[in-house]
Order: structure tokens, then C-alpha cells, then sequence
């Protein structure tokens, strides 16, 4: 008797418990459904009917929109394949020496890195900007990708190198036995067995790289066909009230696209790499 | 035997190269900047002509400068809210999550929860931009039917002094930040089942359950949200940037805001660079406050090692 009162009262929770998800999670999904939908729409049906979806569809605004915020996205695939390639390359090199090698100065030169995690981006952004622009680099795409290389190595080190020290030491003595080097240690036994992790932090800097747009607006102020794409879109659609709005949200879909595919990819392995460093909080 | 330290530097060479990328990054692209910026603040500088050496001057002139002081007001105003709806809103998701008894619903909630992320930032700001349009906006509609604001009246919420703060605080409902709540949400999968059982047999109550066990076992997270929230939060001016332009009048201006259009748009590089020191010295010393009082961070992990 007992026990079938606390299974009601078991029932009634998980049902209040399901309902309240289903309001936020509503209310998550509302106003990216509006946009989805919307950026299908002629502008009069917008203006009458925006807030629930219609047939029939205007494919053509995607093909408009693409042809505003292409050449964003085009930069900001380059940075992102060449960018995140070499920071992550990078990083993990110098993860693995400060892991597994033993040489003087280690412990300043990682501390030297650590300490860089305590300052903070504002403090930067002036006088970086104008070193990029005394290098005569400013309003071109190396700008936006040179950060790539050399600051979003500085974040990933401290977790990887917790990674690597975390392998097995068997592993490493018997790939030495075997007369490996230590790049090929590094390449066919440290990398693959920290993929996960890998995958976790390119994925937390194409997103990084993809919602920047406070860098590329100032290190780039004219020449804007060397935007990303969030800055390309602040640029192209932010005169809210003279738009064309359908076609206005046709450029946010274009430009959340490949977003899609990162994570239609790599939602599992983020999943992953997620809980095992957070495990080590 | 001991070996020489020229010896041993030079043994290690391999590993030399392993870190260089890294460190050539670190110095002159990391720790270049910083200190130029520092030095910087110490001069008068429209960008191009001479530097003048004005010693303090800049920073005595900020201390004096209304806006600047306002703008810290503003950042408070704003910082404290976002903080807890930073570190509660995903704590009361993966909490849900946690509980749904259906393990096929929890995984689907926990791929959903990932969605807005697919969506840049910037697209989610304009996209609430939208929804706080004046006229027909989803906002002005709910305001209308709540009472909120009279039927026929407009108001222009994002260039209202009254709604500007509100709005801003709300952008984003229901705040769900998919990494935060996974992040939670392994904390809470660690918390052993025999505890959990336990618990039950005694007769704890869910609510009982979540401050007696879940929270204690997750402080871990609850203290990094809070510090990289609140570090994050100091130096944060993107939805200025985008939807406001620190407006209306000064409203919505806050320190970094202010930086940033001293430098690039009053071309004032020397001030710009000394708000930025003033918030580096801020930062700095609540994370070092921070970290002591929670046992918290890179450095206390270090030592542990």
C-alpha cells in the first residue's frame, strides 16, 4: 500500500518533471524555429505571419542571402581548417614535452603559460590591435588567423598535458623498447589515445572562432570581404529596419550550416570529452 | 655523477623544439601585448603622431571620469544577475535531466539541450533583437498581454532607459548553455548509485536529495562556473556591441564598452590601454581572492601534482 502512494507520487513527479522540460525546451527552440521558417517566407508573408510557419517555401532567399555571407563563411572555413589544425598540432607538442619529457626550465616555462590564463582578453585587445597594425597586418585574413596559432594553443595546454600525464607509462617504455623516436611516440601513441579530448577542443574553438566578432570588427575595419562570419553578419544585416528580413535570416541559416555538421559529427565525442576533464574538476 | 647544466639543456634539445611554437606564441603574441599595453597607459596617444609621457595622468583622469564610473554601476547591475542565471539555469537543467527515469527521453535531452549551440552567438542576439522589435515583436506582443504596456502604446525597448537593463538580462530565456549543463550533469553521474539508494531506502526526499547529496558533490563545478563566470562577465561588452552601442545615452555602457570606443572610435589609445589595466588588476585579484578561498584552480592543482 506504502509503496504504491510513493510510486504515484513517483508518476506525478516524473510528469511535472517532463512537462517542465517541455516549456523550456520550447521556449529554447521558439525563436530558432521563428528564423528557420521565416527565412522561407516572402516579405509579405512575414509581415503577417511571422510567428507560425507557412507553405509555400521561397528557396530563392537562400541562394540571395548565400551570395551576401559566402565569402564569410569561405573565410571562416579557411581559419578554421588551417587555424584549429595547427593550434591543436601546436598545443599538443608542447602538452606532450611538459607531460612526458624531463628537461631544465620545465616547470617555468609551464608556469610562464599558466600565468597567461590569468589575463584577460580586454586587457589585450587595444595594444594588440595595434601591433597587428604597426606588422601592417590589420585588414587581412592572417589577422584573425595568427590569434589562431598563438593564443588558442595557451588554453588548450593546460588541460592535454593533464591528459597525457593520465597514459599509462607501460605504454610509452614499450614503444621506446621498440626504438621509437619521440615524435613518432607522440604521433602513433599519445595522440590517438587522447582523441576524444582532441576532438572536444576543436570543437570548443570552431565555436570560439565561429561567435568572434569583437577581434575581426576592430583588426579588420575596412576591408570586410576578410570578415567571419559572425562579424560579416553584424555587418551585412545589422540595419534591422530597411531589411529585407527573410532574406536576413536565410544568412543566419547559410552561416549556421557547417556549425550543423560539427555537431551533427562531433556531438558525441564532445559528449565524451566533456564528461572525462570535467570528471577531473 | 651530476652533469652539467650546458649539458643537460643541451640533451633535452628535443624537447626545446617540441614546446618552441608554443612558447614564440606565448611571448610575442601573449605576453608582447600585455606589457606594451601597460606601457602604453602611460602615455598620450592618438595612434599615429608622438607619445607623450603623462606618468599617472591617465589613470588619475579615469578615477575622475563620470562615465567611466557609471559604467562600473552598470557593470554591476548587470554582472550579478547573469552570474546566477550563469550558474543556477544549468544546474536546474541537468537536475532534470538527472531525474527523468526514461533513459531514451534523458539522451534525447540531452542531444537538445546541445541545439542552440549550432546557432553563432551573434545570430541568437539578432534573432532577439528581433524578437524585442517595438511593434509587432514576440516581446511587445507578450508585454501587451500581460499588461506590462498599455495596448497602443510603443515602446522601443532596446533605446528605453527603463527596459534596456531588463531586456538585456532577459535576451537569451531560457539560458540554456549545453556545455555547462553536461558539465553538471557528469558531475552528477559521478555521485555513486549506492549513495543514491541509500539516500532513497532512508527516505530523502528528491528536493532533500539535491541540497543534502547532489550539491555538496558538485561544488567543483558550482565554484569554476562562478569564477570563470564572473571573470568572463567583468570584460564582457558583445551584446553592446551588437544591440546597443552602449545606449540609450550612456545606459548600457560598461568599462570594456568604453575601452573600446576610446581606442577605435576617439582614437584615445593611451586611456583605452589604462581602463584596460585597471580591469586586468580587478580581474586579477578577485580570481587570486578567489582561488585562495576556494582551493580553486590551475595553480592549486599544480602543487597538488
Amino acid at each position: 500500500m506504502k509503496l504504491r502512494i510513493r510510486n504515484k507520487k513517483a508518476a506525478a513527479a516524473q510528469f511535472f518533471l517532463h512537462l517542465s522540460m517541455a516549456v523550456l525546451l520550447i521556449c529554447m527552440v521558439y525563436p530558432l524555429a521563428m528564423a528557420l521558417w521565416n527565412a522561407f517566407k516572402t516579405t509579405y508573408e512575414y509581415d503577417i505571419s511571422k510567428f507560425y510557419p507557412t507553405l509555400p517555401l521561397k528557396l530563392a532567399n537562400l541562394s540571395t542571402a548565400f551570395s551576401k555571407v559566402g565569402v564569410y563563411l569561405y573565410n571562416t572555413i579557411a581559419v578554421a581548417v588551417f587555424g584549429i589544425t595547427g593550434s591543436l598540432f601546436i598545443a599538443a607538442l608542447a602538452s606532450y614535452a611538459f607531460a612526458r619529457m624531463d628537461f631544465p626550465g620545465k616547470a617555468l616555462f609551464f608556469t610562464m603559460v599558466l600565468c597567461l590564463m590569468m589575463i584577460p582578453g580586454i586587457l589585450t585587445l587595444v595594444p594588440q590591435f595595434l601591433m597587428y597594425r604597426s606588422l601592417n597586418l590589420n585588414n587581412k585574413l592572417i589577422a584573425i588567423l595568427l590569434p589562431q596559432l598563438t593564443m588558442s594553443p595557451v588554453g588548450a595546454v593546460f588541460l592535454l598535458s593533464m591528459f597525457f600525464k593520465a597514459l599509462p607509462k607501460d605504454l610509452f617504455s614499450a614503444a621506446e623498447i621498440d626504438g621509437a623516436t619521440d615524435f613518432q611516440i607522440f604521433r602513433l601513441v599519445a595522440v590517438p589515445l587522447c582523441m576524444s579530448i582532441l576532438i572536444t577542443l576543436a570543437i570548443q574553438q570552431i565555436s570560439a572562432l565561429w561567435n568572434d566578432y569583437i577581434w575581426p570588427m576592430t583588426v579588420i575595419s575596412t576591408n570586410y570581404t576578410k570578415l567571419t562570419v559572425s562579424a560579416g553578419l553584424i555587418v551585412e544585416f545589422r540595419n534591422l529596419y530597411s531589411q529585407n528580413m527573410p532574406v536576413t535570416y536565410s544568412g543566419y541559416l547559410i552561416a549556421s550550416l557547417p556549425l550543423v555538421l560539427v555537431f551533427l559529427f562531433g556531438n558525441k565525442f564532445y559528449i565524451q570529452g566533456l564528461i572525462s576533464s570535467s570528471i577531473k574538476m | 655523477m651530476k652533469r652539467s647544466l650546458g649539458w643537460r639543456i643541451w640533451r633535452s634539445k628535443k624537447a626545446y623544439l617540441f614546446i618552441l611554437p608554443l612558447m614564440i606564441g606565448a611571448v610575442g603574441f601573449c605576453y608582447y601585448p600585455a606589457i606594451s599595453g601597460l606601457v602604453t597607459s602611460f602615455f598620450q596617444w592618438d595612434g599615429t603622431g608622438e607619445k607623450i609621457w603623462l606618468g599617472f595622468g591617465n589613470y588619475v583622469e579615469l578615477f575622475r571620469d563620470s562615465i567611466f564610473l557609471n559604467s562600473i554601476t552598470t557593470m554591476i547591475i548587470l554582472l550579478v544577475p547573469r552570474l546566477l542565471i550563469g550558474i543556477f539555469m544549468p544546474l536546474l537543467f541537468a537536475e532534470l535531466i538527472f531525474n527523468t527515469r526514461n533513459r531514451r527521453v534523458q539522451s534525447f535531452y540531452r542531444v537538445a539541450i546541445l541545439l542552440p549551440m549550432v546557432a553563432p552567438g551573434v545570430v541568437g542576439m539578432l534573432i532577439w533583437e528581433n524578437i524585442f522589435e517595438p511593434t509587432s515583436g514576440l516581446f511587445a506582443q507578450l508585454m501587451h498581454f500581460l499588461g506590462l504596456v498599455p495596448e497602443g502604446q510603443v515602446v522601443d525597448f532596446l533605446n528605453d532607459s527603463n527596459w534596456v537593463i531588463p531586456c538585456i538580462i532577459i535576451l537569451g530565456f531560457p539560458w540554456v548553455n549545453g556545455t555547462n549543463i553536461l558539465i553538471y550533469l557528469s558531475g552528477l553521474t559521478a555521485v555513486s548509485g549506492e549513495v543514491l539508494e541509500a539516500s532513497q531506502l532512508d527516505g530523502c526526499g528528491t528536493f532533500r536529495r539535491i541540497f543534502r547529496i547532489d550539491f555538496p558533490l558538485i561544488l567543483g563545478q558550482v565554484r569554476y562556473f562562478f569564477i570563470f563566470g564572473l571573470i568572463g562577465l567583468l570584460q564582457d561588452y558583445g551584446i553592446q556591441v551588437v544591440l546597443t552601442n552602449g545606449g540609450p545615452g550612456y545606459d548600457t555602457y560598461v568599462p570594456g564598452r568604453y575601452m573600446h570606443r576610446l581606442a577605435f572610435s576617439s582614437g584615445r589609445y593611451g586611456y583605452a590601454c589604462s581602463i584596460g589595466m585597471v580591469l586586468f588588476v580587478t580581474i586579477l585579484a578577485i580570481s587570486l581572492v578567489a582561488f585562495r578561498l576556494m582551493h580553486y584552480g590551475p595553480f592549486a592543482r599544480a602543487q597538488e601534482d
